[in-house]
């Protein structure tokens, strides 16, 4: 079993927060009063500060600690949301993700420049709103726990109330990044309180797992505040923990503040040999309070456990790698079981081929579970691009709209990943060259809000993801021309639409006019075909004059185990992808003959190239008489197949080939039989796109 | 961290007294108190510490005490230990044998 880095854990949980933040903020810009959004964003900060500080991101602590101070006056009613504030805590949200990614980085005067810009956002909403109370205060932006600690002191001591508080945290509470030290400077900003650690539960050494939280914590704590800002100190852990608040009762000065005294402990055993005291309180105060207290303060707690519990239900975080080796398992069975397959079909036991048969079906659901696991809504994804639009809008002085569909399109993690920068090229492409500018678009008829959409969806083996906008579109005269002068292709080249249109995935190629800070350098799109293409991807593009742009990316399902269909090819066998698989046909040795030359077959009214896979093969062996025909697709091309013979369908582990083989573009992978023997996978999409060649090579000569 | 007995050299020190290095910490101290010399721990004042050394020195505590072994500081704590057991609440009057361990110090009833 592989060990985790906690580093690795806070990173993970840092870039979720930050994620978070960052649509809070954004839906918060539009509705500015949404008090749930302000909390949401507040607890995203507060979580990141401490998680951060736990973890030795001092810096990180420090910065956002400045942004979660002026939300938390928002959160109380002491400051107003602002489009500023959004906007400066924004910009901050950036820096906390390089303090994260780099906390030893060299940042220059960017921290104090984003702290000036929030705090001029604080003084401007304090000085709209509340013009005296800004004045008033010695410090806009007040240090962590200014207000709770000066509370004790102005506090009315008739007002004053004394409680006991028991808790426990979760085992790997240290190991998650959370600082029980903090929850109890938490308790002390709260008023006088005295705090005793139980060690009670630490084990031994050859017991103990060292990253694991033994201790547990008892607080006598005397404050005017009231119950629930006690249950806020653990908001944020509260799910897994043990709590239990008692209210004693109102404070009498000459009562004395704790319960226990240094004489009482002395006498108490237990404390000498590091055990907790149970603290003496007077019997008719303790159980006159104690039920009214423990049904109200059970609703409210109840309230947020339930709704924390649904919270934790919904998702478990489980490192990739795990499920890759889960992956790899389940990968295993199934080549075990296809061995099994293969020894019952050939048995007469009929014991054997029951079992055979119910492994089978089993292995096959356990497949499909295992699939599901790493797949993830491809809205994810989209969802950080509005962020990317919102800052668009700033630099370029277009309005904007960014549509989304298709979120729920389900992809590999991994793959999600790695379009992310794919899709912020295009999208800035979209937004920067294809979109005109509002009097452009005034000009044109159109309205000026311009429209970038997003969207995805799955055909069969692959999930196409298109942006399109409803901009000017790409000139395709002017892309050849561009293409010519630099010598891409020669003068005057015959090339069908799609293929000049390809062109602006080359290297350095550009056709706008003016570099801007956001694109037009030419360096992007050949980023993004060479992304695409390691996902064994393609791009599609079609534009219309003054409509807009369409590019769609065709990406396959990359996963581990596949339904195939097995052929034999000679003495090979072979594996075609099931989801790309339409139609199997005979092609007898007469169709055969008379198709020489052309390779075409005529399916329903229309041509579709086929190719002799024993040709591409140099099997050398002569084709079995009645030959196959295994009719191909991605989308809306297809390609005929010709093998001898159709085994039958097979569940595939795809193996990857080695290095040497990286230039072999006619087979995605291996697999292993139930035989032990190997047989390759086809590359549907690159046959298909061979097929595409020969059919307009046809056309171009006929 | 170094932990000195009478038969044995100091050991290499972890880089930190925290949670990233409690693996190494727990392990060096489990095999200090293997042997039958006394154990004196030491450890630089300005190394940054957490809750999670002061719970295995609790935990190392125990032990000792179980196999009826010597487990001491060699000296009192610097101000960063002290922070973190007076913020955890290890420094009460309540516990005064913590005291005497962590602080080398008596507290009078």
């Amino acid at each position: 079993m592989s060990t985790i880095d906690p580093l690795d854990i806070f990173r993970a949980e840092a870039a979720e927060l930050l994620e978070q933040i960052e649509q809070g903020l954004l839906d918060l810009e539009h509705r500015l009063d949404d008090r749930a959004l302000i909390d949401s964003v507040f607890r995203g900060l507060h979580t990141l500060k401490g998680s951060g500080a736990m973890f030795g991101f001092d810096a990180l602590a420090a910065f956002t600690h400045h942004c979660e101070t002026a939300f938390d006056r928002v959160r109380k009613g002491l400051a107003p949301a602002t489009t500023d504030l959004v906007m400066a805590v924004l910009a901050a949200r950036d820096h906390m993700r390089a303090l994260v990614e780099d906390p030893a980085g060299d940042y220059g005067a960017t921290g104090a420049a984003l702290l000036k810009q929030l705090q001029d956002a604080v003084d401007g909403g304090s000085g709209r709103t509340e013009p005296t109370a800004a004045i008033d205060q010695p410090e806009t932006i007040p240090a962590a726990g200014a207000v709770a600690s000066t509370a004790g002191d102005a506090a009315d001591k008739s007002q004053m109330r004394r409680w006991r508080i028991r808790f426990s945290l979760p085992p790997d509470t240290l190991f998650n990044g959370t600082n029980p030290l903090a929850l109890l400077d938490e308790m002390r900003d709260l008023g006088d309180a005295e705090i005793q650690v139980d060690t009670s539960n630490v084990p031994p050494l050859d017991a103990i797992k060292p990253t694991d939280l033994y201790l547990s914590w008892v607080v006598m704590l005397t404050t005017d505040r009231p119950r629930a800002d006690i249950e806020d100190v653990f908001i944020f852990v509260m799910d897994e923990m043990s709590l239990n608040i008692e209210e004693l009762g109102p404070f009498d000065p000459a009562e004395p503040i704790l319960a226990w005294t240094p004489a009482e402990a002395v006498a108490t055993p237990a404390v000498a040999a590091g055990r907790m005291a149970e603290p003496a309180l007077p019997p008719a105060t303790h159980a006159a309070e104690k039920p009214v207290h423990a049904a109200t303060g059970t609703s409210q707690r109840s309230e947020v456990a339930d709704s924390m519990a649904r919270r934790k239900a919904e998702s478990v975080r489980v490192p990739a790698e795990r499920l890759d080796e889960l992956m790899d398992r389940v990968g295993e069975l199934v080549i075990a079981q296809s061995r099994l397959t293969q020894i019952a079909a050939s048995s007469l036991d009929a014991q054997l081929r029951t079992v055979s048969e119910e492994m089978e079906r089993l292995c096959s659901e356990l497949r499909t579970t295992m699939m599901v696991l790493r797949m993830v809504p491809v809205g994810t994804l989209f969802e950080r691009f509005r962020r990317l639009v919102h800052d668009l809008q700033r630099d370029t002085g277009k309005t904007i709209e960014l549509v989304t569909a298709g979120e729920t399109t389900e992809m590999d993690k991994t793959v999600i990943e790695r379009l992310a920068d794919p899709l912020v090229h295009l999208v800035r492409n979209a937004a920067d060259h294809g979109l005109e500018s509002p009097e452009g678009r005034h000009a044109a008829g159109k309205s000026e809000i311009g429209r970038v959409t997003l969207s995805a969806r799955q055909v069969g083996g692959e999930v196409i993801v298109t942006i399109a906008d409803d901009g000017r579109g790409i000139d395709r005269d002017k892309i050849r021309a561009k293409a010519e002068s630099s010598g891409l292709i020669p003068v005057g080249a015959v090339m069908s639409d799609q293929e000049v249109l390809q062109l602006i995935l080359q290297p350095g190629f550009s056709t706008a006019a003016t570099v801007t800070n956001l694109s037009g350098r030419g360096v992007g799109m050949d980023v993004v075909k060479k992304t695409i293409d390691s996902l064994r991807g393609t791009i599609d593009i079609s534009t219309r004059l003054g409509e807009g742009t369409t590019i769609a990316l065709r990406i396959p399902l990359t996963l581990a185990i596949i339904d195939g269909l097995l052929v034999r090819v000679g003495k090979g066998r072979y594996v075609i992808p099931l989801p790309a698989v339409e139609e199997c046909l005979e092609l007898s040795l007469e169709e055969d003959l008379r198709s020489r030359g052309r390779s075409f077959l005529s399916l329903r009214g229309s041509l579709v190239p086929f190719i002799r896979l024993r040709e591409i093969f140099s099997t050398g062996s002569k084709p079995d008489p009645y030959q196959k025909i295994v009719v191909v697709s991605t989308g809306e091309d297809r390609v005929g197949l010709v093998v001898d013979q159709i085994i039958g369908d097979h569940q595939t582990v795809i193996k990857s080939m080695s290095k040497l083989h990286d230039d072999v573009s006619t087979f995605s992978g291996a697999t292993i039989l139930g035989d032990g023997g190997v047989a390759l996978i086809l590359d549907v999409a690159n046959l298909v796109a061979a097929g595409r060649e020969q059919e307009a090579q046809l056309r171009a000569t006929a | 961290m170094e932990h000195s007995t009478t038969s044995h050299d100091p050991a290499p020190s972890p880089s930190s007294l925290t949670i990233r290095d409690i693996q190494a910490l727990h392990g060096l101290i489990s095999k200090a108190l293997t042997g039958n010399d006394p154990v004196r721990v030491a450890f630089k004042n300005d190394v940054a510490v957490d809750l999670s050394f002061v719970q295995l020195i609790e935990s190392a505590r125990l032990t000792a005490k179980r196999n009826g072994k010597t487990f001491t500081l060699l000296r009192p704590v610097g101000d960063n230990v002290r922070g973190v057991l007076e913020r955890g609440g290890f420094l009460t009057a309540a516990n005064r044998d913590a005291a005497r361990f962590w602080l080398h110090e008596e507290v009078n009833p």
